[in-house]
């Protein structure tokens, strides 16, 4: 969890300057986060890297939650 | 004694006295040869070419495991005798000799994607371009392609038809290439602006070096201006080649013109340059079904002209992002623009199921220097559209490159 936060952090700070919002389980990647498409492109291939996982593999992840269970 | 070849990170000189001594007493000649040994391929390369033997150009450094993959057998050297008594070759004759041989020759392919392929062509072909004449003369070559290409055998073949004296110079260090520049006075240098670009920015500018091209890929005109200021006396060419056809074009400035001798047979197609089938060598296996070969290079004509054009990456180079087509050489230019500390970098698409594909970059930063990728994207931010700007931007030791010394553009992914 800690890790996929750090990598969420990550894209923010990189593309939108840095962000002190709370990032948790219900966290929804574009409405609370404001990604867009790019910058989800981007949280994907840094996950990959991490985690080996292609987690937008088979459609649209929406919350934080979400990303977690395909990453365990 | 005139010089004919140096290799110096082998310790290896040859006169042309010694070449001709070589070329009329030798028995055997290797028609696939594959020894870790610039001198003695090119010797045994002429052997063949003189007494009109068809050879295989195999890259000399390759390890034996890949050699197994590419062409599916282990690797046997395959020697043929030569009659004791032949045709002495001289110095007069050395050069005519060459010109007039029957011998084919098989060229792999360096590409920048997929499986290398064999192209065949004749000794005619080859030296289409060869340019021989007093002129010529007392060229000195600092050699800095993979002998067993195109762009190296076509420069090999400059150079020995006009006697001149080649240096090698691929795979060294920035320090032994100058100083080798410098110890022989060479006065060409033929490379790809890869080389150029991790030769330079040179403490002293190189005043005896009066001829500069390049080839391979696309120049861009930062990289050429830091040459000029480097090598203030040299005229400096783009050559546009490839294993196929061969050269073909040569330009002064960034803009080439097809040649009158080539109007019927050169021809740009919704702005991909396209060759037609009679410039071409022979690819085995493969039935040329159509009359032109599309090069799959992208032109961009000069505002105005309808002749006059330049390069503009590869047509499969192009990264699509979500529908947006980027052109990995203009984010690579706008690095080198923005980023002084950048030595050297590599634009790229990686495969993502968001958007197909994101652009990625490798930078290699000179020496001391630090960069941080947000660095990077904050001012790229600033100066490109967002689906142009690499979102993973990696800070690496060096870049992949493939053998010939171009930047492998696809990732196996």
């Amino acid at each position: 969890m800690e890790k996929l936060i750090e990598i969420i952090k990550q894209v923010l700070d990189t593309n939108k300057g840095s962000t002190t919002a709370e990032i948790n389980e219900n966290t929804h990647l574009r409405r609370d986060l404001g990604f867009d498409s790019l910058e989800l492109a981007e949280l994907t291939v840094r996950i990959e890297d991490e985690f080996g996982v292609d987690v937008f593999a088979d459609g649209m992840v929406d919350t934080v939650g979400d990303i977690l269970k395909k990453v365990k | 004694m005139s010089l004919f070849f140096v290799d110096f990170y082998l310790s290896h000189t040859c006169t042309y006295e010694e070449l001709l001594d070589y070329l009329n007493t030798e028995e055997k000649v290797v028609l696939n040869y594959r020894r870790a040994d610039t001198l003695g391929f090119f010797k045994n390369f002429l052997l063949a070419v003189v007494n009109n033997q068809s050879v295989t150009l195999h890259d000399l450094c390759q390890p034996d495991e890949e050699f197994n993959i590419v062409h599916g057998i282990p690797y046997v050297e395959n020697i043929v005798c030569l009659p004791k008594k032949r045709a002495k070759v001289t110095m007069k004759n050395l050069s005519s000799r060459i010109l007039s041989s029957k011998s084919k020759v098989e060229i792999y392919t360096s590409g920048t994607t997929g499986i290398p392929k064999a192209v065949e062509h004749t000794i005619e072909n080859l030296t289409r371009e060869v340019r021989i004449g007093k002129k010529y003369a007392d060229d000195k070559w600092a050699y800095a392609y993979n002998p067993t290409h195109m762009a190296g055998v076509q420069l090999f073949f400059q150079a020995v038809c006009n006697y001149n004296m080649f240096v090698n110079v691929f795979s060294l260090q920035k320090e032994q290439i100058i100083y080798l520049i410098q110890k022989f006075g060479l006065t060409n240098i033929s490379a790809t602006p890869s080389f150029y670009r991790l030769l330079l920015p040179l403490s002293e500018p190189l005043m005896e070096v009066k001829k500069l091209t390049l080839g391979g890929e696309k120049s861009p005109e930062m990289l050429v201006d830091a040459i000029r200021k480097s090598f203030p006396n040299a005229h400096v060419y783009n050559i546009y080649a490839s294993t196929e056809f061969g050269s073909i074009l040569s330009s002064r400035g960034s803009y080439f013109v097809i040649p009158e001798k080539y109007r019927e047979q050169i021809r740009i197609k919704n702005g991909v340059l396209e060759v037609h089938s009679s410039l071409l060598g022979v690819v085995h296996g493969n039935k040329q079904i159509s009359e032109w070969y599309s090069t799959g290079d992208v032109v961009e004509f000069e505002p105005g002209s309808d002749t006059c054009f330049k390069f503009n990456g590869r047509q499969n180079e192009l990264i699509n992002v979500g529908g947006n087509k980027v052109n990995p050489s203009e984010i690579e230019t706008e690095l080198f623009a923005s980023f002084p500390q950048i030595k050297d970098c590599f634009v790229f698409g990686r495969m993502n199921s968001v958007l197909g594909s994101i652009v990625s970059a490798e930078i290699v930063l000179r020496e001391g220097e630090v960069l941080s990728e947000a660095q990077v994207k904050a001012v790229l931010f600033n100066r490109l559209q967002d689906y142009k700007v690499p979102r993973r931007i990696e800070i690496v030791s060096h870049i992949s490159k493939n053998r010939a010394g171009k930047i492998l553009r696809k990732r196996d992914e």
